[in-house]
């Protein structure tokens, strides 16, 4: 077996790279591929909370690289799918801790007995990052459709494409639909026609994301809500396969979708 | 909002803003030419062209602009003309640089 190694990232804090990275893993699982997610965030660690792990860590990425344990001893099986492991990052260390050669051949290793190897990326544009795009054979690069995010994802993909690594995909996260149907959020061809990437998915703002964080359990296990439903695809897309954008988050509102919706029609 | 703004989407709504905003922002950046280094190039503008002919300093505007693949630095400086005392505005485009 030899897995794709992908990196999610997108500069600005806060636009849910690790939620995705979370879901994305375990929706790809759910389809019955391995899968391994890393913790890239060194000394700021948050994936193993995210994917309710966080009691059941023992060794994690600094560990492994100063050689206190075997790779195989740092990964925590996930209770509920058996081909979805976590590498945690450290807590205690700092970034420096890692450097772009071990997370190259931590890759290398993993990628033997996985499908996928997702990265969950640091914010900002330094060593965390470059390490975290280091061993990536992919790129995701994870935005919302806000002014701060969408210039933040221009330099990162300013950057991966400096690197030979680019231009990687872009998945537009916490779209608000009745937002942009009253004008008041760009849309996803606003954003797509800045950023001038090719569009992987769109996930729209949902409140199930704070109570699947709240429970340790992502949301990606049920496919019942819109976020969810938005992971699902975006697995699906990862794997080769076409899947139609759903189309409240892409279609800007035309005046019939307004009337329509004024005469209750919707 | 009343109900024919809402119909018509007449309202100027923030996405318009965003969009301006975010675009200029993106000029900047690609091109590595921050607002601060661009009031630099302004000032230094100025005082070559001021050498020579008196002009309203209050009234230039030197920005990027971005089109067609180009980003361009264009200037207008309006010139103080000595014979009737009042501005003239001439356009001229310093300099281009693709980025």
């Amino acid at each position: 077996m030899s897995g794709r190694v992908i990196t999610i990232t997108s500069g600005k804090g806060g636009v849910g790279k690790t939620t995705i990275t979370a879901n994305l893993a375990v929706a790809l699982a759910l389809l019955g591929r391995h899968v391994t997610a890393i913790d890239a965030d060194i000394g700021l660690r948050n994936l193993d909370v995210i994917m309710g792990m966080e009691s059941r860590i023992i060794y994690d990425i600094v560990d492994v690289v100063e050689g206190r344990c075997h790779l195989y001893q740092a990964l925590i099986r996930d209770k509920r799918l058996p081909g979805l492991h976590l590498l945690p990052a450290s807590q205690t260390h700092d970034k420096t801790a890692v450097n772009a050669e071990d997370m190259v051949a931590i890759c290398q290793e993993l990628k033997g007995d996985n499908d996928f190897v997702l990265i969950d990326s640091p914010a900002g544009i330094e060593h965390g990052f470059q390490n975290a795009i280091s061993g990536a054979d992919e790129i995701i690069i994870v935005t919302t459709p806000e002014v701060s995010a969408v210039r933040s994802a221009d330099r990162i993909i300013g950057l991966i494409e400096a690197t030979g690594k680019g231009p990687g995909r872009l998945i537009i996260n916490r779209l608000k639909p009745a937002m942009v149907r009253r004008g008041d959020m760009l849309d996803t061809f606003d954003v797509i026609e800045f950023l001038a990437i090719e569009l992987l998915g769109v996930a729209p703002e949902d409140e199930a994301i704070i109570v699947a964080a709240n429970r340790g359990i992502p949301l990606a296990y049920e496919q019942s809500t819109p976020a969810s439903r938005a992971f699902h695809n975006i697995a699906r897309r990862l794997l080769g396969e076409e899947v139609p954008f759903m189309s409240i988050f892409e279609q800007p509102d035309s005046i019939l979708n307004r009337l329509r919706r004024l005469m209750h029609l919707k | 909002m009343n109900i024919f703004s809402r119909l018509f989407g007449k309202r100027k709504a923030s996405k318009a803003i965003a969009k301006e905003r975010l675009r200029l922002v993106l000029i900047h950046d690609r091109s590595g030419i921050p607002p601060e280094l661009l009031n630099i190039i302004k000032n230094e503008i100025i005082a070559i062209i001021s050498k020579h002919v008196k002009v309203d300093r209050d009234a230039i505007e030197i920005n990027l602009s971005h089109s067609q693949g180009r980003t361009r630095l264009v200037a207008d400086i309006p010139i103080i003309s000595p014979r009737h005392d009042q501005a003239t505005e001439h356009q001229e485009t310093v300099s281009h640089s693709e980025v």
